[in-house]
């Protein structure tokens, strides 16, 4: 019974008057762990610290509801993206075309739909691949170093001094013929749809925005490579890649996350910026940079058509900048 | 210092031939030389193409054009008959430049102070208000913002003019729109390098010995927070340039940028290539500049070693 009052107690009371029973041992199956304040988990830490910060909280909330709008929302409607309403043309939003519909008679709701997926497409799909570039060629340089890594580094740098928007510019522009004739072949699907011009925007996104990752994993794992850890593994007989993948990269997961999703963003934005100037998506395709595009030579008359898609370009990259930049307080090495 | 700037300048030519190459290339992939159309017989189109030296296999063309590029011959339009890049260029970009060197004076007036001022009152409301809009505002594309201020102050408010730029009004919404992301982007990194600063030792020191807040500020504080902003205003510049494409577009700039724009849409590629070149190089040269504008402001960096 006694024992049992004293695993009741709580731990963190100091000052408490200490009796000589206080020091016996503990009988078995009480358990007094939960007695214990246990140190908060490094993940349950940036957890809190992401929630702590409201308006992350609140952009994140935004984010998974465009992201829906996106993704589920053409589901739940009748008219496709290119179907043509004839004598409802340029009506402004209503009970039928909650956002309105264009010049064409296209209802302007499913069209945005279809802009947000893209855009949150391209976002997801660049990152991807500049997840699996950047972290490959990084951890090539770092942990071979040496004549490797000065060279793997001095390709990046040249890279890296190419005006990015322009570079992907010119390739959108000549890939597409060569894309289009691969396309050719293909049955319809998202992809199609979304066209070549598409394809080529992704293609020269994963082309060129995998260095500043790259940069950021070589000098983590060159820095890591050396500790206790990576040492023992490799003692022990584990390959070079297998220690960079079990106890390298998880290591500077934190620094890989927010550059990630920075890039979604400025991939997001790079698309709307080429889709405004006719780089994008192809034709019966909607894409935000092409509705506001399109949008601006009737904007007087028909303001709606060009401020919802520029509400929800900017509610994306607003929100992707809010939780960029709480995730990198919450991920912060030095907090640890 | 003199051998890192030929060290740099170097690396810039190699960069620059880069980008030749790519385009060169690039440009070789799209199926269909510039004058395939219906129009001409194929002996007029055989005619125009050994004029233009397309004939040649593809590595002589090269070679040609590499030869033409070291002379500082960017290549002939083939849309406006009778017009050289170099003279296009010659024409658009003073211009384009105006606009861009005016939004990047004016977004280092707005961002570096505003900047200054959050991290001095740090935590106060001013502060929280000026952190919100920088992350409004560097959120927000470039080109949505122009077409938000061309709706609302030419369209709706006709307070200014909504093209070209007759008068100085002009100016006055494409370097708004130009420069609102990057004065954003400035205020914040301000921001954080002072208050990096403003923690270090040397500013506490200053502070215990009893020097007034404003003289640790300005006389020592921001000398020292400099480096990271001079790192972002090279980018900046070049961000400046690429988004006049849009800007320019908007609101009808007779510039480079909309000139391009048009070019692309009208597939006039010796235009389309010798415009990222010379901006390209541009970009590079602006770079270079920056790096040896930090020598001057931080003597502590010894830009020769790595």
């Amino acid at each position: 019974m006694q024992s049992d009052t004293k695993a009741v107690r709580p731990a963190s009371v100091a000052g408490i008057e200490l009796l000589p029973d206080d020091f016996d041992p503990v009988p078995l199956g009480v358990n007094v762990g939960s007695e214990i304040p246990v140190e908060e988990s490094i993940a349950r830490r940036r957890i809190r610290v992401f929630c702590s910060n409201k308006v992350a909280v609140f952009a994140l909330i935004l984010l998974v509801v465009v992201a829906i709008f996106g993704f589920l929302g053409p589901l739940t409607q009748s008219a496709s993206y290119d179907q043509v309403f004839r004598g409802e043309e340029k009506l402004a939003p209503c009970a039928t075309h909650l956002f309105g519909t264009d010049e064409m008679g296209r209802d302007m709701l499913v069209r945005c739909m279809y802009g947000v997926r893209i855009s949150l497409s391209v976002g997801l799909i660049t990152a991807a691949a500049v997840l699996v570039i950047g972290c490959a060629y990084g951890s090539l340089a770092g942990y071979c170093g040496g004549r490797v890594d000065l060279v793997l580094m001095r390709i990046v740098e040249i890279v890296d001094s190419l005006p990015a928007q322009l570079v992907v510019l010119l390739m959108a522009i000549t890939l597409k013929s060569p894309i289009d004739t691969l396309f050719e072949g293909l049955p319809d699907s998202f992809i199609t749809q979304a066209g070549s011009g598409m394809f080529c925007i992704l293609i020269a996104f994963s082309l060129l925005y995998w260095t500043g990752l790259a940069r950021i994993v070589r000098s983590s794992v060159l820095q890591l490579k050396n500790e206790g850890y990576a040492m023992s593994a490799r003692s022990m007989g584990a390959k070079g890649p297998s220690v960079v993948w079990h106890h390298l990269l998880p290591n500077s997961l934190s620094l890989i996350v927010v550059e990630v999703t920075q890039l979604v963003k400025d991939a997001i934005f790079s698309e709307a910026f080429l889709s405004f100037i006719g780089m994008g998506v192809s034709v019966p395709m909607a894409s935000l940079g092409t509705l506001i595009n399109n949008a601006r030579t009737n904007m007087l008359l028909y303001p709606y058509e060009m401020i919802e898609p520029t509400i929800l370009i900017f509610v994306i990259t607003w929100s992707l900048y809010v939780i960029a930049d709480a995730l990198e307080d919450a991920f912060d090495p030095r907090m640890l | 210092m003199i051998k890192y700037i030929a060290k740099r300048v170097g690396f810039g030519v190699l960069t620059i031939f880069v980008v030749a190459t790519l385009t060169f290339f690039l440009m070789n992939m799209v199926p269909g030389g510039p004058f395939t159309s219906d129009k001409l017989s194929e002996q007029a189109q055989a005619l125009i193409m050994a004029k233009y030296g397309l004939d040649q296999p593809v590595p002589v063309q090269y070679v040609n054009y590499l030869g033409r590029l070291i002379h500082g011959d960017l290549g002939t339009s083939i849309v406006n008959v009778g017009y050289s890049v170099n003279d296009i260029i010659a024409d658009k970009f003073p211009v384009s430049f105006s606009v861009g060197i005016i939004a990047i004076i004016l977004s280092c007036l707005i961002g570096i102070p505003l900047g200054i001022l959050a991290a001095y009152r740090r935590g106060s409301a001013m502060d929280r208000v000026i952190t919100s809009l920088s992350s409004l505002f560097s959120s927000l594309p470039g080109f949505v913002l122009a077409v938000i201020l061309l709706y609302v102050f030419g369209m709706v408010l006709h307070a200014l003019p909504t093209s070209g730029l007759t008068s100085w009004q002009g100016y006055v919404l494409p370097v708004l729109a130009l420069s609102a992301g990057p004065s954003a982007i400035l205020s914040r990194i301000t921001r954080a390098s002072l208050l990096d600063v403003l923690s270090q030792d040397f500013t506490r020191f200053l502070k215990a010995k009893g020097m007034r807040t404003k003289v640790i500020l300005f006389k020592h504080a921001l000398r020292n927070a400099a480096i990271p902003i001079v790192t972002t205003l090279g980018p900046l510049a070049a961000g400046i340039l690429v988004g006049n494409l849009v800007v320019e577009t908007v609101f009808s700039i007779p510039g480079l940028g909309s000139y391009l724009v048009k070019c692309i849409s009208q597939r006039d590629y010796p235009v389309i290539m010798g415009t990222t070149i010379f901006y390209t190089a541009f970009i590079i040269v602006i770079l270079l500049l920056v790096d040896i504008v930090y020598c001057v402001i931080d003597p502590r960096i010894k830009l020769d070693e790595e």
